[in-house]
């Protein structure tokens, strides 16, 4: 019986090769949001005062894999993504902080918006594999690099993606952010988005001698 | 079906069905519940459920009546142990299962609209613990429905109850989306309509759908059951146009009449629409008589306009708030009228003026803005004016008939109150004329100047004697002085005659003869006054040598006193003899002192008139009369006249002349003291007889009798046998003193005035001017040839006698005599 030739052995040790770096280094990709989407734009939206408000559900694993080269919603967090837009004719201004917004689930659970360098630390590579590059042919510090390099690279795409508060006014008219809302451990397992919506407190300042005020509505996902 | 039949049926249903656990009473009354259920005899239903439960408390259907009872009973609270009960001891069919998550779900909801009633459209919620916690339930609810909706899909209890969960979480589409499902199933039911249209106004607001549906549903009739949608409809009424919100409103009142138990919102609403109403008729009645007044206005038909706003007004005030709309309303017409009026007010015709008038207080009384008004009241008073004008005019002369008649207090009393604003220049000039005579003759000096300076025309005969009279005694002289001098003398009276010498007197004295002397009857104060003037002018031009002038005035002065005053006064007779002294018109000079010397004057008065002595004795001398000008000088001394130098060497000859330097028709007595020796003597005159005077002497205890009598210049004195003869004047022919000799007793006799105006000083500080100095001389020859000669140097004071002598023996001084005493003779009023 003949053995393999020389030809398809070099072939196959640099496949093997191949695959243990496939293995070993890892990378972080993830899509920018389409800045051309604006909340007035979209039918689910509400209005109040010359703001529109609008969320889009990121949690079905294609969109969070989308944007956030995750399955958050498997990692127990649920990507929302808000939307802000002050009204072309509208002179006022508007706090929106992250605390006050809250993702009113079926059951009546409220989950509050966390931290994004939580989120991205709980979805970290783990530098496991870096270990067992050691191991293997392939030298274990670029992994451990490539680990490094992915999870920084996450962490700044989480952060950027999320603001903890926006103001928005006449010279921001508009503005999107994502927010993470951390899904219980007792209820990850009933988890779902139908009839969820959003609860959002937003602070609109006082002008020309009128008292500020705080109003507060809940924005339901579209289709 | 009858009740009791019914509950027959259910009890046999429920055996059927096996609730074995009851015994057959609690079976009755829990299929008696069911009945009072169905019935909605909700606290039937409950108790009944009660009644069961207390026998058999863990049977679930009796606890999911009760739970249905209280809910319909508005306890969802209760509603929901009670369900929840059911659920849990079981027993409980399927139907009775979704019935129990069915109601489950509304007690959720009911309670969510408890802590947030349906909201107002287009309104926004603050956040507020109840508004979330409303939310809360509102989630329940919708939880809970979609259990039951899964159970039953198509029910249309569940389908409704979960849309309207889905509804009042904003979720408006998926609301609609919940009702349609219901609309396929029962599509004759008005509830999911409803609902529906309010989500269709949560997406869209309040739009012509949602309110073609809401009076969809209220075409089918009021119902008790519309209680919800006519709440709505009394929410968006406002904001529907004019065709739907009628006939909103017609609904909405035909639900109120229909259901007598309708919500307060309902009441509240109809009260508001029965105001807006009445309103809206205001609104149009106005706009009808904002027409009306403009067309009449335009037809310059303004009473019919006045009065078309004035009933208006009239029916507008019955109103509880004034509109805004009716002030709007009214600040146009009131420009408008004040506009069209102006058009009447040129005619001066009283009808329209009176029209003009009622405009224009109408315009007044609508408008409120001030700069109006106050322009509108000056229109007022002016044609107020106008109108009062003619029955002012009429009233001022009713008046001056008064004042003609003298009824001063009544024409001031009749004028009182009137304005003249308005009336003709005349009519004007006639009221203050009237106002000012009748003050003027009332005293009230102030008033009357002030009318008189408010004429126009002075057209008026003695105006300016009035004011100027008027302003004078007002205290304002300056003005009123030359008012009253610039009336032309032919006209003017006595009193302007006499206020202007009163007033010019300290400043213009000859001004003021002038005027006194044009009053023609002049009163004593008058004439006073007028021969003051012409004093001080006399005087002044005496003062200035202006001596003619001087003679003029006080010829006037004299005049007066003389014609008018019957009186005289020294100094005006004094100063006019002066003058023409001072003139040399020595005639009148003399006559006019004459005339002064003869009147009756104290010595005081004498004194001061002294100088005529002085100025005659002066004409007499240059007369060539020199004993009547001693005279003068003797008397101008006498009352204290001090002789001025040019003349005292004048007046000393005359007095050696003429003086009586012996005067022993005067004298009682001289007594002499020696300074030698201690000797004195004693003459007394005492008496006369044939021109010899018999003189006593005494001395030295013995007495001794001396006959003295006058020759001529010389006095002669008999002593016994011895003679004594002094010249005692000089001779006024001869330039020459004079000089006698002649013999006594053998002796060799002279004497011989030697000095005149000699002035003797005696011990004890006496003094005696103008005193003669006599020497006389006896001189003895004796047998053998020796002389003895005895000197006497002898002074003699002119109305005394000697005053002193002194004796020399051979021309030695032996001894000096002088006068210490002598006295003149009771009677003499000389000394």
């Amino acid at each position: 019986m003949r053995g393999p030739s020389g030809g398809t052995r070099t072939i196959r040790r640099s496949s093997a090769i191949l695959s243990l770096c496939a293995v070993g280094c890892v990378s972080y990709s993830a899509r920018p949001f389409d800045s051309r989407q604006e909340a007035s734009s979209i039918v689910e939206q509400r209005e109040a005062d010359g703001l529109h408000v609008a969320v889009e559900d990121l949690s079905s694993p294609r969109s969070s894999l989308q944007y956030f080269d995750r399955d958050l919603a498997g990692h127990g967090y649920a990507p929302v993504l808000l939307f802000l837009e002050l009204d072309r004719l509208s002179e006022n201004v508007f706090d929106v902080r992250r605390d006050e917004v809250h993702l009113c689930l079926q059951d009546g659970t409220r989950l509050g918006a966390v931290d994004p360098l939580e989120v991205a630390d709980h979805v970290a590579y783990s530098h496991f594999r870096s270990v067992l590059g050691f191991f293997l042919v392939f030298p274990g510090f670029f992994v451990a690099s490539s680990v490094n390099r992915a999870n920084e690279e996450m962490e700044t795409d989480y952060q950027l993606k999320s603001v903890k508060s926006v103001r928005i006014n006449p010279n921001m008219r508009s503005f999107r952010s994502v927010l993470f809302f951390r899904i219980p451990d007792e209820i990850a397992n009933r988890f779902t988005m139908e009839d969820a919506f959003v609860e959002v407190k937003v602070f609109k300042q006082g002008q020309g001698g009128t008292l500020g005020r705080a109003i507060e509505f809940p924005v339901h996902f579209g289709k | 079906m009858n009740p009791r039949i019914l509950a027959v049926l259910i009890a046999a249903a429920l055996s059927t069905a096996g609730c074995g656990g009851l015994d057959e009473r609690e079976e009755e009354s829990h299929a008696q519940s069911l009945a009072a259920l169905e019935r909605g005899d909700w606290s039937i239903a409950g108790d009944l459920a009660r009644t069961v439960l207390e026998g058999e408390p863990d049977y679930g259907p009796a606890h999911l009546v009760l739970g249905r009872a209280l809910f319909e009973l508005g306890k969802e609270g209760d509603a929901l142990e009670a369900i929840g009960r059911a659920e849990e001891k079981g027993g409980l069919d399927p139907e009775q299962r979704f019935t129990a998550i069915l109601y489950r779900g509304r007690c959720h909801l009911e309670l969510g609209r408890k802590k947030d009633p349906d909201p107002e459209p287009e309104s926004e919620a603050a956040p507020r613990p109840e508004l979330k916690e409303a939310r809360d339930l509102f989630i329940k609810a919708n939880s809970v429905l979609t259990e039951a909706s899964s159970l039953h899909p198509g029910n249309y209890d569940a389908n409704l109850w979960r849309g309207y969960a889905v509804l009042r979480l904003e979720n408006y589409r998926k609301a609609i989306e919940i009702l349609k499902e219901c609309a396929s199933s029962k599509p004759e039911k008005w509830e999911h309509r409803f609902f529906m249209a309010l989500a269709w106004e949560g997406l869209y607001k309040v739009n012509t759908q949602s309110m073609e549906a809401y009076l969809a549903i209220t075409a089918q009739g009021p119902r008790a059951e519309h209680a919800p949608l006519y709440d709505h409809l009394t929410r968006i009424i406002q904001l529907a146009g004019d065709d739907t919100r009628r006939r909103m409103h017609t609904a909405i009142q035909a639900y109120a009449k229909a259901v007598p138990g309708h919500s307060a919102r309902i009441e509240s609403y109809l009260a508001e629409a029965a105001l807006r109403e009445a309103a809206e008729r205001r609104q149009a009645k106005l706009r009808s008589t904002s027409e009306k007044v403009q067309t009449l206005i335009e037809k310059s038909q303004f009473r019919e306009a006045v009065a078309a706003v004035e009933s208006f007004l009239r029916d507008d005030a019955t109103q509880p708030n004034p509109s805004r709309m009716v002030k709007d309303a009214g600040e146009g017409w009131s420009l408008l009228l004040e506009a069209r009026v102006e058009s009447l007010l040129g005619s001066g015709e009283k009808e329209k003026l009176e029209t003009a008038l009622q405009c224009f207080e109408l315009a007044r009384k609508l408008t409120s803005k001030v700069d109006r008004l106050v322009v509108l009241q000056q229109k007022i008073n002016v044609v107020e004016l106008g109108l009062a004008r003619d029955e002012s005019s009429r009233k001022i002369q009713r008046t001056h008939d008064l004042l003609k008649a003298g009824k001063n207090a009544e024409v001031l009393a009749m004028l009182s109150g009137m304005s003249v604003d308005g009336l003709s220049t005349r009519d004007r000039d006639l009221y203050h004329y009237l106002r000012g005579v009748a003050s003027y003759h009332l005293g009230q000096w102030a008033p009357a100047a002030r009318s008189f300076a408010a004429m126009a025309e002075r057209h008026f005969d003695g105006i300016d004697a009035f004011q100027g009279i008027s302003l004078v005694r007002s205290g304002q002289e300056t003005a009123g002085v030359a008012m009253l001098a610039g009336i032309p003398s032919e006209t003017r009276g006595d009193e302007v005659n006499r206020l202007l010498g009163i007033h010019l007197f300290e400043k213009d004295a000859a001004r003021a003869v002038a005027y006194l002397a044009a009053v023609k009857n002049p009163a004593p104060a008058d004439l006073e006054l007028h021969l003051k003037a012409r004093r001080k002018l006399g005087q002044d031009a005496y003062d200035k040598g202006d001596y003619p002038r001087a003679v003029e005035e006080f010829q006037a002065a004299r005049q007066i006193l003389e014609v008018q005053l019957h009186k005289r006064v020294f100094d005006v007779y004094l100063t006019l003899g002066n003058a023409y002294f001072r003139m040399e018109d020595f005639e009148r000079a003399k006559k006019t002192y004459q005339d002064l010397a003869e009147a009756d004057l104290t010595q005081a008065e004498r004194e001061q008139c002294r100088d005529i002595y002085l100025h005659r004795g002066q004409i007499h001398l240059r007369e060539k009369n020199p004993d009547l000008a001693y005279k003068d000088f003797a008397e101008f001394i006498r009352l204290r006249g001090q002789m001025p130098g040019e003349l005292s060497n004048m007046y000393g000859r005359l007095v050696a002349m003429y003086a009586d330097f012996l005067p022993l028709d005067r004298i009682q007595y001289w007594n002499y003291t020696s300074t030698a020796k201690d000797y004195n003597y004693t003459l007394f005159v005492k008496g006369e007889q044939d021109g010899v005077y018999r003189v006593e002497r005494r001395e030295a205890g013995s007495t001794s009798e001396e006959a003295w009598s006058r020759q001529g210049i010389h006095v002669v004195k008999r002593m016994g046998d011895a003679i004594v003869k002094l010249p005692l004047n000089v001779n006024p022919a001869e330039d020459a003193l004079p000089y006698v000799e002649y013999a006594s007793q053998g002796q060799e006799c002279a004497a011989e005035i030697v000095a005149i105006q000699q002035t003797v000083e005696i011990p004890g500080g006496r003094k005696y001017t103008d005193c003669l100095k006599v020497r006389s001389r006896k001189t003895l020859r004796n047998a053998d040839g020796t002389v003895r000669s005895t000197k006497y140097i002898l002074y003699f004071a002119p109305g005394v006698g000697e005053v002193k002598q002194e004796v020399y023996r051979d021309d030695a001084k032996v001894s000096e005599i002088v006068l210490s005493d002598f006295a003149y003779r009771s009677g003499d009023a000389r000394k």
